[in-house]
């Protein structure tokens, strides 16, 4: 063999080699879609698997162990807030009493924690729903419809809350981050007016009753999205509006009712416009998080809130829900004396009960009937229409087994009425009475004497989390802190 | 590894045509043919005068003929040559792989033979009797250490008119046949048209592509499979020289031989040893790139469990660190400093096995930077370790040696993936000769060196009272449930209670190994115990098994190899409550019953028991195995094909208990448990194209690869709750609810990847390295990237004034290199975006899915690139040798986890970042044998490393979330933080330096109106190690030091301030009591948040901050090898007792335990002792 021959082999060779390998490099390095989590595009790729996703936004809104947006953070830390709770623990450096003294920081972790970031994170799954299904040619149109509306009713019940809790915040409505991560605050009627818009096209989308779901009532159907509605106009001043949207859920007799005062939060009650549904296989399974919160255990442990006096006082006497919907128990701190605290009671299923897989009795409440006849009420006192308003207080007081009002009070008293019973009604029940506060401007009257110089007018909105402030630097804070 | 090339095909056919001879029946067949040749032998002599102790040089046959011979007689002649070469090889195969060792002036043959009888025990048989056949024989002169005995009696008979047969255990020897007369002279200056020769180790094994280079001309050919070589148009009056990696070069003037064959000495010289690099080897004088090198007996010198450990301290720019104080925690290592902004990846380096990469897929995302990668856990489920360390499954007793390469020369090959460095670990091969058999058992203790010095149970009590009239509170058994609940009289060391025990460990080690020229075989086992120093809990085991084979063919053209190491290992963890801080006189932990005593300690609810882990096992077991095949093939002389195929699994189970027991009575609590498994493959293909040649007058070597590496990592956790009896929690099926989870990753890796290495005469050398590589953890269209490298050495010291004029510095080199690497560690699929079922869990009959993830769809490859500039001298014969390396990496392009606002639905998003990461440093070595002499020696070798880090660039940096972290020239490690200024005499509060003096101390983290603008820049000053080598006659003694330069957080003010339900150091006695005090602690307090000045000192001041800087006595061992008498007595080789010591002392103004372990109450890095026993059989 000659050496020329020998070098053109190798060349030859060495060339084939390059080419087998360069070739086939692109399908080398292909590889199978994820196992374990699959693609924006499978996701909205059938009727089905959409709804998956939307299931994913209810499941993660009621399962979880610790007191987030939906699972109770509403309730409880608002509730400290306002002046209906009072937190055991008075040292806790980044806790509940700072709620409870109203001094938040920006370096507050469950502020970020449970308001901030759970709701987005909500919101980031409703935009990403709205946005697959609208590139989506495989899922069906009644279907697009339908998931649609109840990813706009969840996007807007977030923003109702972010608003109320923070004032201006940033308004996402999709899921690239290059779009929204230097987004600055858009103000407070910016966001209702975006608020509004969806919970119309989410009343346009949704079913009328909850025949699709089996005659549960964990996801929204149209009444729930009107419910919202009446809420938002009445927070907006738009009372015609509000009484309209809260009449049309009260009308429809044959979905709702008020039901009896140990009936409210059970699971499908009458008076249930929309709830969620806990899941036994993770916890807190068969129980709610609050009630596995505000629960004692036993009398060896300290309770975690209690109410304190000047609110019991308000309650009338024989005002059944003081009753039924507040507990007490005596607790010995060790010190030989035994004091008896309250604590809230609506949801009745507590530590002892918590079972995994266990039997569920009750779902968690989030729009009701008693606070549609409250919302009227207030509605109608607004316009004057005082004996319809003092009507639908009736309702309310009565099923606590209270009497009927007198029809002759004045607007004012009226209105001061609707704010009483609003407060006996929806307390600890997602921060009514902290918002109620602050869009009726009576934080600074009611709360100032009580928290004495904890209190701040500046402490009505929660501080932005110092985190989203340090990455996006277009964001600015509230004013005090 | 080398690569087998093979000779001309012709002389194939041959060989097959005489392989078929019947070796047994003719031992020493002489061809008819070879009629007419004239065989003069003889032994080469030394070229230094022949008094040194090196080996001489060996030529062992030589042929002359002339052109003027008939052609026939010429091809005759050839085809015997061929023959004999064939001939010899069939001894070859059929010889015992015994070796012999002589050393002797004028020795009579006779002698000779006694001694290889001696060593061998094969006797000889002489064809006349020994007298009438020796008679007329000449008397040698020999120095040969470990050569084959076929190769010994050859070099011994070549001169004599003798020849020999081995037949059995029995040598014949007879006089020589006369051979025909026929006798070729030529003319003195008649040219040699071509001379063959054949060149090996001392073993008899043929050394392959060694160069030999004709010295009058520099051109020069390289040896083929077998060793062998032909030169042409040589004069007798030529020299020619012989290098291979590993060996001393030998020059060899030619005289009037036609025909040569070469036996090479290792070298002991540093210069020319061995270093593995990326697809090959070469040496520290040849190497173009920076390559630190770590050997076998580095490694054993160290009683540890993970050979990655045995880094530390001996290799410049590379920072080992044990995440924690378990066995099996991960080992964090860093070469030349921080190059990613990112704190959410590991940034380990690529690790290779043998050629096989050892690929961890993150896809347990618990990973990140601060404390590594998890390794072998990567199913979520976390363990008390906080992972598990790949190489914990790796016996350190295989590992042959550890390279790790640094620069762009060195890493450019593997691409993608080299842009953290590359350490690459070459496991333990059986080598030719007898066969050897050595054991090591050694047994030793460990224990924490040293614990903090806390407050007594009275001092305790009397910071806790005196903190409650600081505070003006009356204590109540609510807020003192120490004072007035608690035994006030009860004390208890929390740190002995926990890490009071003796950790005990056993290693017994044993290998095989062995072979002949064609066959190497090594079987190692091992097995090894280690017990952790907690008093509750705690062992780690590991049984392993290793083979290593290599078989070459009979024409020596095909070359395969194959290794596999399997391990098995089991340890036993529970989490390790932080126990410095416990209150001294807290209750005790079990109570009468033998429960755990949640009762007292929880009264008031002001303390959370810590205890609960205590009853908690973890267990994990894991199987790992790693193979490497690979078949190497000769097609042409000096162009060979080859081609690894390597697999490595990992199969990891765990079992993770929370029995009722270990938890609150008070809450009815049920059991729950979870197991885990974690499965990890990593199969890789490479074919290579190997070519080497002499071009012009420089040698060539060139490869193209390709490279196909495919990973899956998939893990999975079941966890079931509801337990309601201890004793069912071993099974899932006992659990009421059960969950799953489970994480897969899978990734695809091709690449294509060349180079070129051409080396001038041993002076000039450039290297050229170059990959396309493409990654399937990019999207479409992303997925490729090119890197490469240019590198240049000029080894001065052979320029002609250094070789005549400058006679002290023995070796010079100044090498250059530039390239790029790149870095895809961001985990699989990072440009989809995903859903996962959360679960399965349905919310109202639904399945649940939930977005996991941002994506960024434009993800692309990140550079980093390297430049590095360094010179090399040694000095006095190398007894000095010098290195220094500058080096500057610059990484760009950084993958990282970039972060976003929440309210954008994720906190981070997997992006390319624009910033630009500069490191930059020098890298010293200074070995020098200080003293050496036959009975005295004292190596010592020293390096440190010295890195800056600077972030370069960021566009738009205060427009970025990274605006309060960063500084734009500044290292990234800083700290803005406030200067303490001392505790104020007045209040006694901490005070600090009121910097934009607007009267109040303000930390505004998002840098507005700040107070905490002091830089401080935590990143190693430098680090290094020094370690010293005497030996003493048979003593040996090693001490290795590791020494770093930091600033580190001092452990005792990093805890919470005296005065609270927590113990504290004794040095808060120190503290201010009354108005006019000058104390350096502040006034107790049980509430340490209600003045601002306690969280300011602690988490954002400099007070907190000290030197942390040490030298620490990283390892010393002492042994003792018995005189070589003693072992002929007891018929063994070798054997040596010795003792070990890891973390003896530790010298520092640091205060705390270890300025290693800065957070206070973690578990301490124990002191190991050992002491053992090996033996070669």
């Amino acid at each position: 063999m000659t050496k020329k021959l020998i070098n053109n082999k190798c060349l030859y060779l060495a060339i084939a080699y390059v080419i087998f390998f360069t070739c086939g490099c692109k399908k080398i390095i292909q590889i199978d879609a994820p196992v374990t989590t699959i693609t924006s595009d499978q996701v909205f790729s059938t009727n089905e698997q959409a709804a998956s996703a939307l299931a994913g936004i209810y499941f993660r809104m009621v399962n979880s162990n610790v007191l987030f947006l939906c699972s109770g953070a509403t309730s409880v830390y608002c509730g400290m807030s306002s002046d209906e709770l009072i937190s055991y623990d008075q040292v806790a450096s980044d806790g509940f009493v700072l709620f409870q003294k109203n001094n938040l920081s920006s370096l507050t972790g469950i502020v970020g924690d449970a308001f901030w970031t759970q709701s987005y994170s909500y919101i980031y799954g409703a935009n990403a729903v709205i946005e697959g299904l609208q590139s989506s040619k495989s899922v069906s149109d009644s279907v697009k419809i339908r998931l649609t509306g109840e990813a706009k009713f969840i996007r807007a019940f977030c923003y109702f809350y972010l608003i109320n809790l923070f004032g201006d915040v940033p308004l996402t409505l999709t899921v690239d981050f290059n779009k929204t991560a230097l987004l600055p605050r858009t103000p407070v009627e910016s966001v209702y007016k975006q608020i509004i818009n969806d919970l119309i096209d989410a009343q346009n989308a949704l079913p009328i009753d909850y025949s699709a779901q089996l005659g549960e009532r964990v996801v929204p159907i149209k009444w729930a999205a009107s419910a919202l509605l009446a809420r938002v106009y009445l927070y907006h001043n738009e009372w015609e509006n509000s009484e309209v949207q809260a009449s049309a859920v009260i009308e429809h007799t044959e979905l709702f009712n008020l039901a009896t005062l140990d009936e409210v939060f059970s699971k499908n009650s009458s008076e249930a416009i929309w709830q969620l549904q806990p899941n036994p296989s993770v916890a807190p399974f068969n129980i709610t998080t609050e009630g596995n919160i505000l629960i004692p255990i036993d009398s060896t442990y300290s309770p975690f809130a209690y109410f304190p006096d000047y609110f019991l006082n308000s309650f009338e006497p024989n005002d059944e829900r003081k009753n039924k919907w507040i507990k007490s128990f005596n607790f010995d701190d060790g010190s030989g004396t035994t004091i008896t605290y309250y604590y809230p009671f609506k949801y009745n299923q507590g530590p002892l009960e918590q079972i995994p897989g266990g039997n569920i009795t009750q779902y968690y409440m989030v729009l009701r009937l008693a606070e549609q006849y409250l919302i009227r009420a207030e509605a109608r006192a607004k316009q004057n229409k005082l004996t319809d308003a003092i009507e639908d207080l009736n309702f309310i007081r009565h099923r606590a087994n209270l009497p009927g009002l007198s029809p002759t009070l004045a607007q004012e008293q009226v209105v001061s009425q609707v704010e009483h019973e609003r407060k006996v009604e929806l307390f600890v029940e997602w921060g009514h009475r902290w918002l109620d506060l602050k869009r009726t401007g009576k934080s600074d009257a009611v709360l100032g004497p009580i928290k004495g110089g904890d209190w701040n007018n500046t402490d009505v909105l929660y501080p932005i989390p110092l985190n989203e402030i340090r990455t996006d630097p277009n964001l600015t804070q509230n004013k005090g802190y | 590894m080398h690569k087998k090339t093979g000779s001309v095909a012709s002389t194939f056919r041959l060989v097959s045509g005489i392989s078929k001879l019947d070796s047994a029946k003719f031992p020493f067949v002489t061809p008819k043919l070879d009629k007419g040749m004239h065989f003069t032998f003889q032994v080469g002599r030394p070229r230094h005068g022949g008094t040194s102790s090196e080996p001489k040089q060996l030529i062992m046959s030589s042929v002359r003929w002339g052109r003027s011979l008939p052609r026939q007689l010429v091809l005759a002649m050839q085809a015997s040559a061929v023959l004999l070469f064939a001939f010899s090889l069939q001894v070859s195969a059929a010889t015992y792989s015994q070796t012999v060792s002589f050393t002797g002036k004028d020795v009579p043959l006779k002698n000779v033979f006694a001694s290889v009888k001696k060593q061998t025990g094969f006797g000889f048989f002489y064809e006349n009797g020994e007298e009438a056949t020796l008679k007329g024989a000449g008397n040698v002169t020999l120095d040969l250490k470990n050569v084959a005995l076929d190769l010994f009696l050859q070099v011994v008979l070549r001169n004599q008119p003798l020849e020999y047969s081995v037949e059995g255990t029995t040598v014949f020897v007879k006089r020589k046949e006369v051979r025909s007369s026929v006798t070729v002279e030529l003319s003195d200056s008649a040219r040699i048209p071509e001379i063959r020769g054949r060149v090996t180790n001392d073993k008899g094994e043929p050394l392959v592509n060694a160069n030999v280079v004709v010295k009058r001309t520099g051109r020069g050919t390289v040896t083929d499979a077998n060793g062998g070589f032909r030169l042409q148009n040589v004069s007798p009056e030529d020299i020619i020289t012989i290098t291979f990696i590993g060996y001393k070069p030998q020059s060899i003037p030619l005289r009037d031989r036609t025909s040569l064959t070469l036996v090479m000495v290792a070298t002991t010289n540093d210069l020319d040893k061995v270093v593995v690099q990326a697809y090959g080897t070469t040496s520290q004088r040849l190497a173009t790139g920076n390559i630190g090198k770590i050997t076998s007996e580095d490694i054993a010198r160290q009683p540890i469990m993970n050979p990655l450990q045995a880094i530390q301290g001996q290799v410049a720019g590379v920072v080992v660190t044990q995440t924690n104080g378990f066995a099996s925690s991960p080992i964090k290592i860093e070469i030349r400093g921080r190059s990613t902004i990112n704190p959410n990846f590991p940034s380990d380096p690529l690790y290779i096995i043998d050629g096989v990469p050892l690929t961890v897929l993150e896809v347990g995302g618990n990973s990140n930077y601060n404390d590594g990668s998890q390794g072998f856990i990567q199913n979520g489920l976390n363990s008390p370790a906080n992972g598990q360390s790949p190489f914990f499954s790796m016996n350190p007793s295989d590992i042959e040696s550890i390279e790790i390469l640094k620069d762009a020369d060195a890493t450019a090959i593997y691409g993608s993936r080299g842009a953290n460095g590359v350490i690459l670990i070459t496991t333990k091969k059986g080598k030719a000769g007898k066969t050897h058999f050595d054991l090591n058992v050694y047994d030793g203790v460990s224990q924490v060196p040293r614990f903090y010095e806390m407050l007594n149970t009275k001092q305790y009590l009397e910071v806790r009272r005196e903190a409650f009239v600081n505070d003006n509170q009356t204590p109540d058994n609510y807020s003192a449930p120490d004072i007035f609940l608690w035994d006030t009289t009860r004390y208890t060391n929390w740190q002995k209670y926990l890490w009071g025990g003796t950790g005990k460990t056993t290693d017994l080690q044993s290998s095989l190994s062995g072979g002949d020229q064609r066959t190497n075989f090594r079987i190692g086992a091992g097995y090894r115990r280690q017990t952790d120093i907690l008093t509750k809990s705690g062992a780690n085991e590991r049984s392993s098994v290793s083979l290593n084979l290599t078989h070459r063919s009979i024409n020596q053209r095909l070359t395969l190899s194959f290794s596999a190491a399997y391990s098995y290992a089991v340890s036993n963890m529970i989490s390790v409550p932080n126990a410095a801080t416990l209150p001294p006189n807290a209750p005790a932990v079990f109570d009468r019953q033998g429960h755990l005593n949640y009762k007292e300690w929880t009264a008031q609810d002001q303390l959370d028991f810590p205890f609960f882990s205590l009853l908690k096992p973890y267990t994990s077991k894991t199987n790992f195995l790693n193979t490497s095949f690979t078949l190497s093939y000769e097609i042409l002389k000096g162009l060979s094909f080859k081609t690894t195929v390597g697999y490595n699994n990992a199969m990891l189970t765990q079992t993770s208990l929370n029995p009722i027991s270990s938890q609150d009575p008070r809450f009815k609590p049920k059991g729950s448990a979870a197991f885990g498994t974690n499965n990890l493959h990593n199969l890789i293909v490479e074919p290579l194209l190997e070519y080497n040649t002499f071009l012009g007058k420089g040698k060539l070597n060139a490869f193209i690869g390709g490279s196909r590496q495919s990973n899956t990592t998939n893990g999975e956790y079941v966890s079931g709750t509801g337990y309601t009896n201890d004793a069912l929690l071993k099974s899932i099926n006992n659990a009421k609810e059960k969950s799953v989870f489970d994480n897969y990753g899978e990734y695809k890796y091709a690449a294509i990847f060349s180079r070129i290495n051409y080396n001038l005469f041993d002076k000039y050398i450039i290297n050229l390295n170059a990959r396309r590589d493409g990654s399937s953890r990019f999207g479409p269209g992303r997925q490729f990237g090119n890197f490469g490298s240019i590198a240049a050495a000029w080894i001065f010291s052979e320029e002609a004034l250094f070789k005549n004029k400058i006679h002290f510095i023995s070796f010079g080199k100044l090498r250059a290199s530039y390239g790029s690497t790149g870095n895809d560690q961001i985990g699989d699929y990072q440009f989809l975006s995903q859903w996962t079922s959360s679960g399965y869990f349905p919310y109202n009959g639904i399945l649940s899915l939930v977005p996991t993830k941002h994506t960024d769809s434009l993800l692309h490859w990140e550079v980093n690139r390297k430049t590095e500039l360094a010179l090399d001298l040694n000095f006095l014969k190398d007894r000095i040798t010098f290195e220094i390396s500058w080096y500057r990496n610059r990484c760009n392009n950084q993958l990282v986890s970039f972060p976003t606002p929440n309210f954008s639905g994720f906190s981070s998003v997997t992006s390319n970042s624009p910033a630009d990461v500069e490191n930059t440093g020098w890298e010293y070595i200074l070995n020098s044998k200080i003293i050496e002499t036959s009975k005295f020696k004292w190596i010592s070798k020293f390096n440190i490393g010295i890195n800056k880090n600077k972030l370069l660039a960021y566009p738009n940096l205060q427009q970025s979330p990274y605006a309060d972290y960063f500084i734009i020239g500044k290292s990234l490690n800083i700290k803005k933080l406030l200067h303490y200024t001392g505790v104020t005499p007045q209040t006694g509060l901490y005070a600090f330096s009121d910097k934009n003096k607007d009267g109040n101390i303000t930390i505004d983290l998002t840098g507005k109106n700040p107070d905490d603008r002091y830089f401080y820049d935590l990143s190693p000053k430098y680090s290094g190690g020094w370690s010293n080598n005497f030996t003493f006659n048979n003593w040996e003694l090693n001490l290795l030091f590791f020494f770093k330069k930091q600033l580190g957080v001092n452990a005792l003010s990093a805890i919470t301030p005296p005065g609270g339900l927590n113990n504290a150091p004794i040095e808060a006695l120190h503290r201010w009591q009354k108005p006019g005090d000058i104390s350096s602690v502040a006034k107790f307090t049980t509430s340490p948040y209600t003045d601002e000045s306690y969280p300011n000192f602690q988490q954002f001041s400099d007070g907190t901050y000290t030197d942390a800087s040490f030298i620490r006595l990283q390892n010393l061992s002492l042994s003792y090898r018995l005189s070589d008498s003693f072992t002929r007595r007891l018929k063994i080789q070798a054997c040596k007792i010795y003792i070990e010591g890891q973390n003896l002392f530790i010298i520092s103004n640091y205060k705390g335990i270890d300025p290693e372990v800065q957070q206070f109450g973690g578990m301490p890095l124990s002191r190991v002792i050992t002491g053992g026993i090996s033996l070669n059989l």
